[in-house]
């Protein structure tokens, strides 16, 4: 699904936002970022402020080129990628954001329905779809609430609908717990991962380490703008189970 | 492939946000407004100023005057005299009636200018049309000095040549002027469009984000900017008719005056011409700001630059 081969990033103004991992004895010196995500994959991608979680983001979205190495997504090669095929690479993917991005004066419904719109979705497909979408997310009864009336956690929900509006193969979530209280984290993660059950590949970027923990799921860890972890994470009582 | 509904979507997305955003609409409108009445107006005083010149270029005939009381005999001695002239392709005679006549007819709309004239002061003459406009004065001079019984001569030639380099002067001054006022009209869609792009952001990332091709994010600006060029192109319309009519009484009788029954062109026989140019300019101005405005916000990322910082 996603493929990325020795990608570095390096600004005009000189930060070096992504790169190798530093020389380790025994392993061999990387010219860049490598990593791979297999399609129905669900991937936590963790590392502190400055670790390059934007960059590889903004990479993905191309909304940035690599300075050098190559970057495939599904059939895209995002280097080649030429002006009027980036609307349609990114129609493959749902993002959602830490700040929702809900827009203030559209209803729960309108809202979803915007992003089938802008593409040129036929009305009958896009009721149909909005009313199965908040079935998925648990939010049938607030079709016509504005984005204020709404919690944190429902308004990430929507955002959550939205994203899966054009039934992307890849969800990338950006800091989707990050204004949301633990409990309300927990069930987002929960539904992401119900989402990423039916076939969805998903990449979440996240700083929270600790909930992250309380998956088996792959988790890359960046630092300094490399990779320098990447596994599945078990659970202290699943490896107990593992090996007893 | 985009479908019409989702064109639909977005038109009336457009006409939602002039709504959404009245004061700037206005605003926008208004200066507009002000601009393109200035076109307009200068538009009319261009068009009547080749109305004029058209008028003077058909009046390049000589005008002599004879004195009253001449004998049959000496008004005839003095057609043939002019007649083998050199430069004068046609000598017409004018009675006093035949000049009484077309007097009455010129000023047909306001009579009273002619009230205390009866046939008997007007003077018969004759009208003479030179060959060679080159030799016009040459031949204004010969006539003057051609017979004592030649009261007056009477030529538009130096009105003509002077009206032409004005017209010359005000054609590159109007061009210049509605360019100018145009690019102005241009920047003004554009900083109101910018000002309401700024508060919508958020839709342009969002639409950016799930793979909205840049035209159709594009679309309902262009709306916005068509429709309110649209707006303002009809009110400064509106504006210039009532201006120009209301200037046309005021100047009416001084033309009489000083150009002999020259009238400025009346509005509604502009309009056909006005209309569609008022629209199109409008809509140019309208749609060209617009499109100023968001060609910017397109460039922008969906990740603000703040998040970047924080790596």
């Amino acid at each position: 699904m996603i493929t990325f081969r020795d990608v570095t990033k390096e600004y005009p103004n000189g930060t070096v936002a992504l790169c190798g991992r530093a020389p380790q004895p025994g392993m061999p010196q990387e010219k860049g970022m490598n990593l791979h995500i297999a399609s129905r994959e669900f991937v936590f991608v963790v590392g502190a402020s400055g670790a390059g979680k934007s960059t590889f983001l903004k990479l993905l979205l191309h909304e940035e080129v690599p300075t050098s190495g190559s970057i495939c997504v599904g059939q895209f090669e995002l280097n080649n990628l030429t002006r009027k095929q980036i609307p349609m690479y990114r129609r493959q993917l749902g993002m959602v954001f830490q700040d929702f991005r809900l827009i203030a004066n559209m209803n729960v419904y309108d809202n979803i329905a915007f992003a089938m719109r802008v593409v040129g979705a036929r009305d009958k497909v896009i009721r149909e779809r909005v009313v199965y979408l908040l079935q998925l997310v648990g939010l049938s009864h607030k079709v016509h609430s504005k984005p204020s009336e709404l919690s944190g956690g429902e308004q990430q929900r929507v955002a959550i609908a939205r994203a899966l509006a054009n039934n992307p193969d890849l969800i990338i979530a950006d800091e989707p717990t990050g204004n949301i209280d633990p409990r309300m984290s927990q069930e987002l993660l929960d539904l992401f991962v119900r989402l990423n059950e039916a076939g969805t590949t998903v990449v979440m970027v996240t700083h929270a380490h600790d909930l992250v923990r309380q998956y088996n799921k792959r988790i890359i860890i960046l630092e300094n703008g490399s990779v320098v972890a990447d596994g599945v994470f078990r659970r202290p009582e699943e490896t107990r189970r593992q090996y007893a | 492939m985009q479908s019409s509904s989702g064109r639909a979507f977005l038109t009336r997305m457009g006409l939602r946000n002039i709504q959404t955003n009245r004061t700037m609409s206005l605003a926008s409108v208004l200066v507009l407004v002000s601009c393109l009445m200035l076109i307009g107006l200068v538009f009319l005083a261009a068009t009547n100023l080749n109305s004029m010149f058209a008028e003077f270029s058909s009046r390049n005939v000589i005008m002599v005057y004879l004195r009253q009381g001449l004998e049959d005999q000496q008004v005839e001695s003095i057609e043939n005299r002019i007649k083998t002239m050199g430069n004068v392709k046609r000598c017409t005679y004018i009675t006093s009636q035949a000049a009484y006549d077309r007097a009455t007819a010129k000023n047909e709309g306001d009579l009273a200018l002619l009230e205390g004239v009866d046939v008997a002061f007007m003077p018969a003459g004759f009208e003479v049309s030179p060959e060679r406009l080159e030799d016009f004065d040459a031949t204004v001079e010969q006539l003057k000095a051609l017979d004592s019984g030649i009261q007056s001569v009477r030529s538009f030639q130096g009105v003509a040549a002077q009206l032409s380099a004005v017209q010359n002067a005000l054609t590159v001054l109007g061009v210049a002027v509605i360019t100018v006022l145009l690019l102005v009209s241009v920047f003004i869609i554009s900083s109101t469009v910018q000002a309401t792009m700024f508060s919508r952001q958020q839709e342009i990332k969002v639409m950016k984000s799930v793979g909205a091709a840049p035209a159709f994010i594009r679309w309902p600006f262009l709306v916005e900017g068509i429709v309110l060029g649209v707006m303002g192109a009809l009110a400064a319309l509106g504006v210039v008719c009532v201006v120009y009519v209301g200037m046309s009484r005021a100047l009416e009788p001084f033309f009489n005056r000083l150009l002999s029954g020259f009238r400025l062109l009346p509005v509604v026989k502009q309009l056909p011409t006005l209309l569609p140019s008022f629209v199109a300019v409008g809509a140019i101005a309208g749609g060209g700001g617009s499109m100023l405005s968001i060609t910017r916000y397109l460039k922008e990322n969906i990740y603000e630059e703040a998040e970047l910082e924080d790596e």
